[in-house]
């Protein structure tokens, strides 16, 4: 069955169209939000996205994908989850990882290591924007439609997101050569 | 080569992490400031070895599977739902007998409403609209909670006095009119 089928389905209540949904889009719900939150919180967050796929697809008006409309929950639930996060005082990314993880190569640690904690600096909504664009490779017109932006505004703010991430991956000595070099 | 000048630059950079991401909309124009502004070269490298990072950070943890989590809160949030649909379905069903009950006594179903009546008005201990008129007493104080008949005229007249039956036949008597023509006898002869 197709996402127009499960959609029918799921308005009517069927769970075994949420289960569907859940197989088809699950993976890229949990994946989306292991990266923008974490993986501590990232589980929890996945499943009250699909709870809320159930209780909102009676007004889902269907103008855009299935995926993308999952997506636009997902990203919104993430970025309230920071948002929340942040007023609590607590770390902004919570990335308490399983460092002894099999799967992982060590290199592959420090990469993410890395760009997590860069990550970790950025607003929530620049730290959205980077993911949909850099790990899930999305089109600027399908992050536009995601966090309901105009393309203009995901465009420059895209480019703010990523000087900022070169300004702060840069070793603090360099930094301070490249702000003397700009001051003279 | 000649410096490009700062506006261009900025121009550049603004556009520069769109034009990497094959999104800008002058791209040729961009193309031609960067074979001209070294700094603006260095700008693009620093944003090709930032997207190179994030591709080789790419996480390859597997998902778990949340369904048996997911499933059990909407069934969670279904059970009441449900309850009261089922509250509902049973007030309606339960309804219809009752009011098919109703609409059937209504119709006027003579045996059971006479026989009914009867009953009522044994249960209440008033004279109903069914009862006989040759018996204008209400069941219920027909006969004498106690058997006088082989008892002397002093000890029946006694008991008499002091059964609640009779006293309840006097009270309804008085209350309602009704004749007993025994009890009317029996005053005479005690007036003699």
């Amino acid at each position: 069955m197709d996402d127009e089928t499960d959609w029918q389905n799921l308005k009517r209540g069927e769970v075994a169209a949420l289960e569907r949904c859940y197989r088809r889009h699950g993976p890229a719900v949990q994946r989306l939000c292991r990266r923008i939150v974490g993986e501590a919180s990232a589980d929890d967050l996945a499943q009250e996205v699909f709870l809320k796929v159930w209780r909102a697809a009676a007004k889902f008006d269907g103008r855009s994908s299935l995926a993308t409309w999952i997506h636009q929950i997902t990203v919104n639930h993430c970025l309230r989850h920071l948002e929340r996060e942040r007023r609590q005082r607590t770390l902004p990314l919570a990335f308490a990882r399983d460092r002894n993880d099999a799967r992982r190569d060590l290199q592959g640690v420090d990469d993410r290591d890395h760009v997590e904690s860069l990550l970790a600096r950025l607003e929530p909504e620049q730290r959205a924007l980077i993911v949909l664009r850099e790990w899930e490779g999305m089109d600027y017109r399908r992050i536009a439609e995601i966090l309901n932006l105009p393309l203009g505004t995901v465009m420059s703010r895209l480019h703010r997101a990523r000087q900022r991430l070169i300004e702060d991956a840069q070793p603090p000595r360099a930094a301070t050569q490249r702000w003397r070099l700009s001051t003279t | 080569m000649k410096r490009a000048n700062e506006t261009d630059c900025a121009v550049f950079r603004e556009q520069a992490s769109a034009w990497l991401d094959a999104e800008a909309h002058d791209a040729p124009r961009l193309q031609e400031h960067l074979a001209t502004c070294s700094a603006c070269r260095a700008h693009t490298d620093a944003l090709r070895a930032l997207s190179a990072r994030f591709a080789a950070a790419t996480d390859v943890a597997g998902s778990s599977d949340l369904w048996p989590r997911i499933a059990l809160r909407v069934r969670a949030e279904q059970r009441p739902t449900r309850r009261v649909a089922l509250r509902a379905a049973a007030a309606v069903l339960g309804c219809a007998p009752t009011a098919a009950l109703l609409g059937w006594l209504d119709s006027g179903s003579g045996a059971w409403h006479a026989s009914t009546a009867r009953d009522a008005s044994m249960m209440s201990g008033a004279s109903g609209a069914g009862a006989s008129a040759h018996d204008p007493w209400p069941a219920a104080l027909r006969e004498p909670s106690v058997d006088l008949a082989w008892r002397s005229a002093p000890e029946q007249r006694l008991l008499a006095a002091f059964d609640p039956r009779a006293a309840a036949r006097r009270d309804h008597e008085n209350d309602e009119g009704v004749g007993n023509a025994e009890l009317r006898e029996e005053g005479r002869e005690e007036r003699r």
